[in-house]
């Protein structure tokens, strides 16, 4: 039963990361139609950003995971204002295929300027391990999960109390009727890729001291794209069940089935649940007028 | 105005057929001019592979910065164009022809995956061009012998674990000893060769685990091995991966003995898998550690590598080490090679070679009938504070 549990929590705490990396895809395509193929590079140069300022100038992790995230906000924009935008009225495709361009050359950018080589990310915790009902967890999973979940719930009162939330989602449900009520789409465009930034960013700089800091490290989160498409790609809920399921099915296959077929146990799933519920787990109705 | 130009054409042409056949009287012999050799490097530069990659590279270009510096060699400068082969067959095989029928190269050296090496072995055999590695250790690449490979460093695999396998049996007394590997070539042909020596002596693993390169996440692995409790380990798994591994077995409380093959021995799996990597052990390739610098050729090497390529945590690791060391065999073949340099006089003198002594590693043989240049193993231990110590393991594989 405890290893069952500890399978359970871990695959949960690996899920909360996926479920966050969702989020942001989320939000990004329901409000400007973009899927950001290059979601986990942003993630990859937060950890960078938080690299240099944490190792190379020897500054405070609060300091230096603030300066992060707040370049990170600023990248994020920059690539919405400069290679996103003129696209806006493209079809769907070719902002995806903008996308793994922003993908491959964010990659070549970081390894222009760290170099390939991975780099350690000194832990601002502690990693000894203690026990609650028997699970093992460190200060660093309590942290991450923590955090995600934080954020999770913040989102909710965001989008339905404030006025940036509100317009994000008026721009996601009519762009033309939130430009008529004097609403910024183009803000808005900015705003959702700032949180998106905030988003990633975070779990970028948390997860650094585990694994490390390497210019290809945005690939281990191509699974937030398969959390967002189990979800529906259209439904916040779908995202945070779908990264939790995806972790959990994770831990239980590689224990139960074998280590060797987790991820084909995954993509199976993933299947299996287009199969039955082709739009997703938790996806919008989206209605057509003819 | 006419007339200028068809003179300028004229002298153009001429001065160009000038140089052509200047060029070609130099260049007989493709990558090698009067003041230069141009040689093909490759390394893992981006993938999970890079940490040793980057190893490849800097070793090795300190130790041709330090030969050009000093001259070149009979004469002529080393130009080195390294290029990425990621560990995967296919962009391995696109760099080596790349390497090969672009940029002319007079010879190969490095790698750091044996299966990125294997799958251009024709184009290099067809080419008939001298290939020299260091860290590829996979036994196909010298046995039975390829005329133009050639590798002095790790022993090869197989013989690599046997040597853990050993340890652990017979040093450590192992009651129960499971297995944990990558899902790669390298460490499904470790994990076969374990589990031969583990037969040959009628040892079951206690278990035997698996992960894919780059995975993040080790609790399925770590449970199960958790439930079979083995007191040692072998482990056959590249560096990032191995260090996020051991932080997870020390929080799930999952304890053995990990003895590592010989990526895990190199400087950054410490570095990064902080603590928990006390206690580990690893193979180890060299005479002395990288803190020894009491012994005058490990000094030298700091002394280059911090000129030329900067201390970094973890750098210069046990893999800048091992290709620094390979770079002053393969240059050590070029010279005998003579200043007349060609492809069948490199090889030649590459199976010249006796007992070629770099101070570093064990001394370098090689024949028509031996492509591997030397054996030999320690062992490393990851002390408290990340300090490091050899270990005297007398385990003769």
């Amino acid at each position: 039963m405890v290893r069952l549990a500890q399978l359970i929590v871990d695959g949960i705490i690996l899920g909360s990361t996926y479920a966050i990396c969702a989020i942001g895809m989320v939000v990004i395509f329901k409000a400007t139609d973009v899927i950001n193929i290059a979601q986990g590079e942003l993630v990859m140069m937060a950890a960078f950003f938080g690299f240099t300022f944490r190792v190379l100038f020897g500054w405070s992790f609060i300091l230096s995971f603030s300066l992060a995230i707040g370049l990170v906000i600023l990248l994020s924009m920059a690539l919405e204002r400069l290679a996103l935008r003129p696209l806006i009225k493209a079809p769907i495709w070719t902002n995806i295929i903008a996308t793994m361009a922003l993908l491959i050359i964010l990659q070549s950018i970081a390894r222009l300027i760290w170099g390939p080589e991975p780099y350690t990310f000194p832990p601002f915790l502690s990693r000894i391990p203690f026990t609650i009902a028997k699970i093992r967890l460190t200060q660093h999973d309590v942290v991450i999960f923590g955090t995600s979940i934080l954020y999770m719930i913040l989102l909710y009162p965001f989008f339905k109390y404030t006025k940036v939330g509100k317009g994000m989602r008026a721009v996601q449900m009519d762009k033309e009727a939130a430009s008529l009520m004097g609403i910024s789409v183009r803000k808005m465009y900015s705003y959702v890729w700032m949180l998106n930034a905030i988003l990633v960013g975070t779990i970028g700089i948390l997860l650094a001291p585990r694994l490390g800091v390497y210019s290809t490290m945005g690939l281990l989160f191509i699974k937030g794209f398969v959390v967002a498409v189990m979800g529906g790609f259209t439904s916040l809920a779908g995202s945070i069940v779908g990264g939790f399921l995806l972790g959990i099915i994770e831990t239980l296959a590689g224990f139960y089935i074998s280590s060797a077929m987790k991820d084909i146990v995954s993509f199976i799933v993933l299947i299996l649940i287009l199969i039955v519920k082709p739009t997703g787990l938790f996806s919008e109705s989206v209605t057509k007028r003819v | 105005m006419k007339e200028i130009k068809e003179i300028m054409l004229g002298v153009l042409i001429v001065l160009c057929l000038i140089g052509s056949q200047g060029t070609s009287g130099a260049a007989e012999v493709a990558g090698v001019t009067k003041d230069s050799i141009l040689i093909g490097a490759l390394a893992p530069l981006t993938g999970p592979n890079t940490t040793s990659g980057v190893a490849c590279r800097d070793g090795a270009q300190t130790y041709f910065d330090m030969i050009n510096d000093a001259g070149g060699i009979n004469g002529r400068k080393l130009k080195v164009t390294w290029e990425d082969d990621g560990c995967v067959p296919a962009k391995g095989v696109a760099a080596v022809k790349k390497l090969i029928e672009r940029d002319k190269v007079f010879a190969l050296f490095g790698g750091v995956c044996s299966n990125a090496l294997l799958a251009a072995l024709p184009t290099v055999e067809k080419e008939k061009v001298l290939w020299f590695t260091a860290n590829c250790s996979a036994p196909p690449i010298t046995k039975p012998v390829k005329p133009f490979l050639f590798r002095a460093g790790w022993n090869p695999t197989d013989l690599q674990a046997r040597t853990i396998a050993k340890a652990g049996l017979e040093y450590f007394k192992a009651k129960k000893i499971g297995i944990f590997h990558m899902s790669d070539e390298y460490g499904v042909y470790y994990r076969d060769n374990i589990k031969k020596y583990l037969e040959e002596k009628n040892v079951q693993p206690a278990a035997i685990e698996t992960c894919n390169p780059g995975d993040v996440d080790f609790t399925s692995q770590l449970t199960r091995m958790k439930e079979a409790d083995p007191d040692v380990v072998l482990l056959a798994m590249w560096i990032q991966d191995a260090a996020v591994m051991v932080q997870q077995a020390k929080k799930l409380g999952v304890n053995p003995l990990w003895i590592g093959a010989g990526p895990t021995g190199e400087e950054p799996f410490a570095v990064m898998a902080g603590e928990a990597a006390v206690g580990t052990m690893h193979l180890w390739p060299f005479k002395y550690l990288l803190n020894d610098t009491h012994q005058p050729m490990v000094a030298k090497f700091r002394e280059e590598f911090k000129k030329r390529i900067g201390e970094k945590p973890g750098r210069p690791s046990g893999g800048d080490m091992m290709n620094y060391n390979g770079a002053m065999v393969f240059v050590e073949g070029l010279k005998r090679a003579g200043k007349d340099l060609n492809r069948d006089k490199l090889v030649s003198a590459f199976e010249s070679m006796k007992n070629f002594d770099s101070l570093l590693a064990t001394p370098v043989t090689f024949s028509k009938d031996e492509h591997h240049g030397n054996y030999g193993i320690n062992f490393v231990g990851i002390l408290p504070k990340l300090q490091r110590a050899l270990f005297d393991i007398k385990v003769k594989p």
